[in-house]
Parts: C-alpha cells; structure tokens; sequence
C-alpha cells in the first residue's frame, strides 16, 4: 500500500513529466539522426527522470532539469553507439537545451496556433503531413500512396514546415501584441 | 538570415532522414552560428508537436448514446495523475524499471472506473484488404458486455443468441447453444485463448499491459477530452495482431473504442472495432454461464472426454466466425 506522501510524489512526477514531454521529444529530435534510436533514448530520460525525481529540485525549473539529464542520456548514446559520431558539439548541445526550456512556457499558444495553421494547409499538404506524422508512414510509403517520387515527397514536406513554422511564429507574434 | 541549405540541412536531419552533405552542413553551421541552434530548436519543437497534434480535422468521435453514468467521477487532479501515469508509462520499456512501471500501473489501477460497460463489436477488413477474403467473411455484428476482467459477449446467429464470456473465478465459458456449453477453468485455459480474453476485457491497464511486450505505444491527444494509443508492433515480434488503436476518455480512463487489426491466420486482413454504447449496471450473473443456457444444459468441464471441449468450441466458432476467437 503506497503511503499519501508516495502518492503525492508520483503524482507530481507524472504531471511534471507530461507537461516537460514534449521540450524532452524535440530536444532528442534536434540531438540525434535516427528516429529509432530517439525513441530508446527518450525512454532512457523518462526512467532516469523517474529513478532520480526526488533529487529534482523543486525551486527550478523541472523542464531545464529534465533536459540537463537527457543531455547525459544523449552523449551516453553516441558512445554506446561508436559507429555515430557525434553530430552536435557539447555546447551546442547546451544551448539547443537553454533555447527549448526559455521557450517551453509558450507551448500551449504554440499547440493552439499549430492547429490553426494545419487549418489553412491545401487539402494535399495537410494529407501529406498527416501520412508523415499521425499515419507514421515512411517518406517512400506516401510517395507510393501519392503517386509521387521521394525527392519530390522531401521536398514538398520540407516546404509544408517552412510554411507551418512560418505561421506559428506569425500567429505567437500577434497573439503577444495583443 | 540563415541560408537555405542550412534551413534544409535541419529540416532532414529532425525529419530523420539527412545526407551525408546535410550533417556536414549542418555540423559546420551550428559550429558557427547561434541563430543556426535557434533554428534546430525551432523546428525540433515543431516536429514534436506534429507527433501530438489533434490538428487533423478529424470529424468528431459519435456521441455516446443513452449513456447513464454512475460509479464515481475523477477529480481534476485524478484524471491529471491519470493522464500523466500513462504518459509516463508508455515511455518506459517493460523490462528495464519494473519498479516505475508498477508505480504507475498501480496509479492506473486505482482509478480504473466503475461500472458495466456496453460495447458493440463490428468486423470488416482493414482498408488495403477491403477486396480479399477478409471482406468476404461475415462476422455478425454483436454486442459485449464487461466488468473487470469479466465479459460476456453475445452474437444473434440466424435469430438465436451464442455466447461466451468471462465470470469473476476467471473461469471462461462457451455456449454455442441454449442446450450445450464447455467450461475452462482459469487455470487450464490456454495462453492464446487467455491472451484473447484479456484483450476482451476492454480495461485500459490490461490491454496497455499487454500491448507492452510487443508493440511500440504513442499516445496522441485526439483533442475533445480523447487521448489516442496507437500500439504498433515492435519490428521482428511475433504477434497475431497488427496495428492496435485505443481511443480513451481522458476524464475517466474508459476505453471509447478500439480498433484491433489482425495479422495472422486466414484472419490477416480482418479489423474488429469495439464502440463503447453504455455504461449501466449489471448483475452479476450476466457474466456467468448459468444466465446464458437453459436449465438442464450439457456442460462440458475438465471431466469431459478428451477433446469433446475443443470440438464444441469449434462448433461455437464456426457459428459466430469470430476471428478474436480462432486463433
């Protein structure tokens, strides 16, 4: 039987961790090339975030923490992984982290505004990026399920997200106008 | 102003997909220009949120009908505990933490809802079988009902009602008539057969425990108070099913709908969608056998001849062609 002061820390740890998700998922995006191996490392952060909450100090951010642990997680993975060099010095590493926890508070208008700017994508682009990221499907899978090649498929998405962060960062800039 | 090879460079490499010439760009940019990091942050965050988004312009889940709730509601704070347990938990590999998989697990356990719930249960082909055998067959539609680990499911097979279930000892009976039935008890029942009744159960817990061992688990928030599991097996796992969607009321954890995909067998091809209609109130003995044949049935249990079980549950399968059950 889990006593009320294990209750109350598991409860904040999993609310702490869902709220820094998605800062944690873009900063092992930016850090490592392989999606695969994006998944294994963030599940390393989530466990090590898990087995080390109780050192988190609860005066900082918890965001900035998590990142500085899945900085670790991250470089221990290159090593582990001797044919990866790594891509991103230490330092850029340190600052892709200041960059994303300075920005982490802006996430919900960020999301609002995602949504929005998916509304005025042309019915192909959305379908595009839908096949990408909800369907998961492989840049090779859409170019066979839209009759297209794979370059053309890159590059169309490439644009897609030019355009999306484009948008965002129009609607964050009016929205902080107002 | 950032060149647009870099922007490209990025762009492939958070894509997962960069050239050797793109990580040499991109190497050399984040070396030598700070706006360069900001823009791999940018578009990283940007990536993520993709993964996340409701955004798709779905149209709306059907409502639930006639629905009478009872059984306690989550709290604000629950339902965030909740939601944020199984955030965490689809995060952490099965094997590596027990520990903090338990801890979670048990957060989930302790605010899994009350109540009986109604689901029917449609089979059809998934999209790229719509034209296969798996079109052909003709599964009637049927409805189940569940507690727990107990269920009962109930098919109208030419007028007349076949059933099996699940009753609270975890004993796991058929009766393809109102005359005959073969019971199992929990401990003889085979792990496929278990495997399959487990997955009946429709309880977020279980079917998330399950799905753990193979399948890679994404949670998507569907927007409109839904969250999205999306189970997808684990390259080189062995498992009857494909892709499995779990769509889940965020408030109170119920199980809205599922959407198993079957990958094995003379099943391959065949998707079998669960719809959540009702939560009510049952008696308890709808889960049990007794409910479900006349009095003075055949029932056939561990005393039975050898092999006499089996072909009545042969028979039962070949009356409803379920394919859950044909594995």
């Amino acid at each position: 039987m889990s006593s009320p002061h294990e209750i109350e820390i598991r409860e904040k740890l999993t609310r702490s961790w869902l709220a820094a998700e998605p800062a944690v998922r873009a900063y092992v995006a930016a850090a490592i090339k392989s999606t695969a191996d994006r998944e294994d490392v963030l599940q390393q952060v989530a466990l090590t975030v898990a087995r080390r909450f109780e050192e988190y100090d609860g005066q900082r951010p918890f965001v900035g923490w998590v990142l500085w642990l899945a900085k670790s997680r991250i470089i221990d993975h290159y090593r582990s992984s001797q044919r990866q060099r790594l891509v991103l010095a230490d330092d850029v590493l340190e600052r892709l982290a200041e960059s994303l926890t300075e920005t982490h508070d802006d996430l919900s208008p960020r999301r609002e505004a995602l949504d929005e700017c998916l509304a005025t994508l042309t019915e192909r682009s959305r379908a595009l990026v839908r096949m990408r990221y909800h369907d998961g499907l492989a840049i090779t899978s859409i170019a066979t399920a839209v009759r297209s090649t794979p370059g053309s498929v890159r590059v169309a998405l490439f644009r897609i997200r030019e355009a999306l962060a484009d948008c965002i960062g129009r609607r964050l800039a009016a929205g902080a106008g107002e | 102003m950032i060149d647009d090879d870099v922007r490209r460079a990025i762009d492939a490499w958070v894509d997962g997909a960069p050239s050797a010439d793109d990580e040499q760009t991109l190497s050399r940019a984040l070396g030598a220009d700070p706006a360069a990091i900001a823009l791999l942050a940018d578009r990283a965050r940007l990536h993520a949120l993709l993964r996340d988004t409701g955004g798709w312009g779905e149209p709306p889940p059907a409502p639930v009908g006639s629905r009478r709730v009872f059984g306690r509601k989550l709290a604000w704070g629950g339902a965030a505990l909740v939601a944020g347990g199984a955030g965490l938990w689809l995060t952490l590999p099965p094997t590596a933490d027990a520990g903090a998989i338990d801890a979670v697990q048990r957060a989930l356990v302790a605010s899994r809802p009350a109540g009986d719930r109604r689901y029917s249960v449609s089979v059809g082909a998934a999209r790229q079988w719509r034209f296969s055998a798996a079109r052909r067959s003709a599964v009637p539609a049927s409805t189940l009902w569940v507690r727990g680990s107990r269920f009962v499911q109930i098919a109208d097979v030419s007028g007349r009602p076949v059933a099996w279930g699940r009753d609270g000892t975890g004993a796991v009976w058929f009766a393809p008539s109102r005359d005959t039935a073969a019971l199992f008890d929990a401990a003889e029942l085979p792990e496929a057969l278990a495997e399959v009744c487990d997955l009946r159960s429709l309880d977020l817990p279980t079917l998330l425990e399950k799905l753990l061992a193979d399948f890679d688990l994404q949670r998507l928030d569907r927007g409109d108070g839904h969250d999205l599991v999306r189970a997808t097996p684990r390259a080189g796992a062995v498992t009857a099913y494909g892709r499995v969607d779990i769509e889940i009321e965020r408030e109170s954890l119920v199980v809205r709908r599922a959407v198993v995909e079957r990958s094995a067998g003379r099943w391959h091809g065949i998707v079998v969608a669960f719809t959540l209609e009702e939560i009510g109130v049952q008696d308890d003995g709808v889960y049990e056998m007794a409910a479900h044949v006349a009095a003075g049935a055949t029932v056939l249990g561990r005393d039975s001849p050898r092999g006499a079980r089996g072909e009545l549950l042969r028979e039962y399968l070949q009356a409803v062609r379920h394919p859950e059950g044909s594995r």
